[in-house]
């Protein structure tokens, strides 16, 4: 059939198969499930027992305190109250769903197994027109999808790890009240995602980055009646988190808007291929000075979309919602989006915008990758850590996009990235889902200790994927990093190579210290590395298959992703085959060794501190140098508490200003016109005095005057 | 010499009492006089220029005054006056009845 042998043509069923599941478990099996399931029980007879598990099942740090400010604000329905079996109909719409997602993976591997070796697909792509949205004039608005080798790549990533995160809640959601809820807003987070990836020209793009927005909303806060979590705790409370989410990304978006608006004036177009390929020749009014203008006015909405400074506030609060969203929207679908814009457009950045739009591409990626590296430093929350390390790491995507002569290094980083950060988060998912039933903080390290004697799978899967991330090789992570830092050594941008490679070493220290942390510590086996002191309570269990298979699943290609890049292959299937440079292999040059050396030390310094203890870390945070650098990192560079200061006495001045402007000048001219009227009628008002004698008067009055009018006019007085 | 302009200026100087009286005086039967008196003062200048211009001719040569129509006017007026004044009375009267007065002043009852 011509499905399966020509599927490049119908790729709209990768994005139409969870709109689907979507459709039919919103209209069909949700429906079921929410009228058989049984009614909530509230217990009623001691809150403290009832809730004490409930209330921060996903959430808190768990203490006295937290139960005592909890009790009573608690008794509001519980979405994520564990321990009840999963309903049938329940079950029902997560397969469902799960199974959308493993044909659309399927079906997106099809498309790339059509575009390998297919050169002239690679380089051109196949422009689907999917439906005429509206016309007028010359305009026309199209939705039109676009697949060419960018495409299929992030097809691969988001349906794949999309279709893991599917199986995986199944484990981690069982039970909870909003199990089908969390499935439908999962295949809708899907589905955006592969309609921005798909989208043709600006307008089908927006739309998915609007409902990737929508559904991030949706899921940050997917347990919208959590209680408030007391003062100072460092677990995010759901209900502001979205709100945050949704609000500083929007803010990136009204930049975003504005760029593709002005794009648009100037060539008429929304089109990608037409934007990127035809601007050049055609007699557009595109002048450099305007594209470059556009493209940094883009460059904003990627800033808010992929969590940059100064937008990335919103990415570890976005930790609220259940961690298998994490796990999608920091590895495939919501921040992947900023990265993917940028690569989408990356013609318009290098050849047709000036250097300068590049440039602050790269600037911010490389400053955001060690801002959020020293801030990951000092992050107990185990979620935290991971949060600034996807910041961290999408700066380096942006680094690798800015200093390379095409988008492959980026996007290569996306890939890879997108494999050993999901993993990380489903097993930082895994290690919550352990510890959340022993009634303490699940997501706190300090909480943890030696849990690879508990969660073997969990333990070597996440072993694996900080390898990856810190740069190990043969691991994925290491090839694609180490391309970046290549390409800005070579092309010459010294600063970002700088950057990048402290930030190498920071990555590697963090992510151990993370690792020792949580499954290693002082006794355990190989030095510390497996095994050692609990500092929980009660025993940690491992998690079911459904949650353990996608973390062996991603574990491969955490391992083996980076030999993509061998001989260029990767870079080879994006541009076509354009790549004309002799493939150099890494592990040839020294600087490769100088950036592994440098993650090597960062390790040894974590296992020192944190696996064999014998370096404190009070040595560095201890004296009067360290304490207020720790201090600031802990408190997140204060940019939280910046931002609360300039909406409190910026943002919310100047509206006092407006509202006054608007309350005396505005309506002060509108009364005033009211008022003169008023004050005008009361003094003519005595001309209507009811009595018709006065009326007379005036008439004969009037009279006499016209008389005299004509007397003049005759000359009788002349 | 009584000619044309003395019954003029009689009949302006009687129709501006009867003005002034019917907008200032209160009494609606004072008005109603007053009211009488610059009906006369308009009957007294349709007598005088139908008397003054019997028998003349304008420049082309038509009569003018060659029918008594200023006093039948007269006539029809005095009679208009005679009814208007039997309707008014008795309307004042009306009033007076239901309200003791006849100050109009204090008839205000379909005022808004």
């Amino acid at each position: 059939m011509d499905i399966f042998s020509n599927p490049v043509q119908y790729a709209w069923i990768v994005a139409a198969l969870p709109l689907a599941a979507l459709v039919i478990n919103f209209f069909g099996f949700r429906m079921l499930d929410v009228l058989t399931r049984p009614k909530e029980v509230v217990a009623q007879a001691d809150p403290h027992a009832a809730h004490g598990e409930a209330t921060d099942a996903h959430g808190g740090e768990q203490n006295p305190a937290t139960i005592d400010a909890h009790d009573e604000q608690a008794h509001g329905g519980h979405d994520d109250e564990h321990g009840a079996a999963t309903g049938f109909w329940a079950s029902v719409v997560g397969w469902i769903a799960f199974g959308a997602m493993l044909l659309a993976f399927i079906y997106a591997c099809l498309i790339g197994a059509q575009f390998l070796g297919n050169t002239e697909l690679q380089s051109k792509g196949v422009t689907l027109h999917i439906y005429d949205w509206f016309n007028f004039g010359k305009l026309a608005y199209t939705i039109d999808f676009h697949v060419d080798a960018l495409t299929v790549v992030m097809l691969v990533v988001v349906t794949a790890v999309s279709m893991l995160v599917h199986l995986y809640s199944m484990g981690y959601m069982a039970g909870d009240r909003g199990y089908s809820r969390f499935f439908i807003e999962l295949s809708l987070f899907t589905f955006s995602m592969l309609l921005l990836v798909l989208g043709a020209n600006f307008l089908v793009l927006f739309i998915g980055w609007e409902l990737v927005g929508l559904s991030s909303y949706l899921l940050i806060g997917f347990f919208f009646n959590q209680a408030k979590p007391p003062e100072g705790s460092e677990v995010p409370w759901p209900p502001p988190a979205q709100l945050k989410a949704f609000v500083t990304t929007r803010l990136g978006d009204f930049g975003f808007l504005i760029g593709i608006l002005l794009l648009w004036v100037t060539t008429g177009t929304f089109n990608f291929t037409d934007l990127n390929f035809n601007t050049k020749t055609s007699a557009t009014g595109l002048t450099v000075v305007l594209a470059t203008t556009a493209m940094i006015l883009v460059f904003c909405g990627a800033v808010g979309k992929s969590a940059q400074f100064p937008l990335h506030v919103w990415l570890p609060d976005a930790m609220a919602g259940p961690t298998p969203v994490s796990a999608l929207i920091h590895a495939a679908t919501m921040v992947a989006a900023g990265v993917y814009l940028v690569a989408r457009l990356f013609p318009l950045y290098a050849t047709v915008a000036g250097p300068e739009s590049l440039q602050v591409v790269g600037y911010v990626g490389a400053f955001t990758a060690i801002f959020a590296a020293t801030i990951a430093l000092t992050q107990t929350d185990i979620k935290g850590v991971l949060a600034y390390s996807t910041i961290s790491q999408l700066g380096y995507m942006f680094a690798g996009l800015a200093v390379a002569e095409n988008n492959t290094v980026g996007i290569f980083h996306l890939f890879t990235h997108a494999f050993f950060k999901a993993l990380l988060f489903l097993g930082a998912g895994s290690v919550i889902h352990a510890l959340h039933d022993n009634g303490i903080g699940a997501q706190n390290l300090r909480n943890m200790g030696g849990l690879a004697r508990w969660l073997p799978i969990t333990a070597f899967t996440m072993l694996m994927a900080n390898l990856a991330i810190s740069g190990i090789p043969p691991f994925s992570g290491f090839f694609s990093k180490d391309l970046i830092l290549a390409t800005a050594y070579e092309r010459g941008y010294m600063p970002i190579y700088y950057i990048l490679l402290f930030t190498a070493f920071l990555t590697a220290f963090y992510m151990f210290r993370l690792f020792f942390l949580a499954f290693g510590g002082r006794g355990g086996a190989i030095g510390g590395l497996w095994g050692g002191e609990y500092r929980g309570i009660g025993q940690p269990h491992e998690s079911p298959w459904v949650m353990t298979l996608p973390l062996i699943l991603l574990a491969i290609p955490t391992v083996v992703a980076g030999f993509l890049s061998v001989n260029n292959d990767f870079a080879n299937f994006l541009t076509g085959g354009e790549i004309t440079t002799p493939y150099v292999s890494p592990f040839t040059e020294t600087l490769t060794w100088v950036s592994v050396g440098v993650a090597a030390v960062g390790i040894l310094l974590a296992w020192a501190m944190y696996g064999l203890e014998i370096l404190p870390a009070k040595a560095f945070t201890g004296n009067p140098i360290g304490a207020p650098i720790y201090r600031l990192l802990k408190n997140r560079y204060y940019i939280d508490e910046l931002y609360g200061l300039i909406i409190k006495y910026v943002v919310l001045g100047l509206s006092q200003g407006f509202y006054l402007f608007d309350k005396y000048i505005i309506d002060g001219i509108v009364n005033g016109i009211g008022r003169f009227v008023r004050g005008l009628g009361f003094v003519t008002r005595r001309s209507e005095s009811g009595f018709v004698q006065n009326y007379g008067a005036v008439l004969f009055g009037g009279a006499l005057l016209l008389m005299i009018a004509v007397f003049f006019a005759v000359g009788v007085f002349r | 010499m009584v000619n044309l302009n003395s019954f003029l200026i009689l009949s302006a100087v009687m129709f501006a009492i009867g003005l002034f009286g019917a907008l200032s005086k209160r009494n609606a039967v004072a008005i109603l006089m007053s009211i009488e008196i610059m009906l006369n003062a308009v009957n007294i200048t349709m007598v005088a220029f139908a008397s003054a211009f019997i028998g003349k001719s304008d420049a082309a040569g038509v009569a003018v005054g060659s029918r008594l129509t200023g006093q039948i006017f007269a006539i029809f007026i005095i009679t208009v006056a005679a009814a208007e004044a039997a309707v008014a009375l008795a309307i004042i009267i009306g009033i007076y009845r239901r309200i003791s007065t006849v100050d109009v002043g204090h008839i205000n009852l379909m005022k808004w």
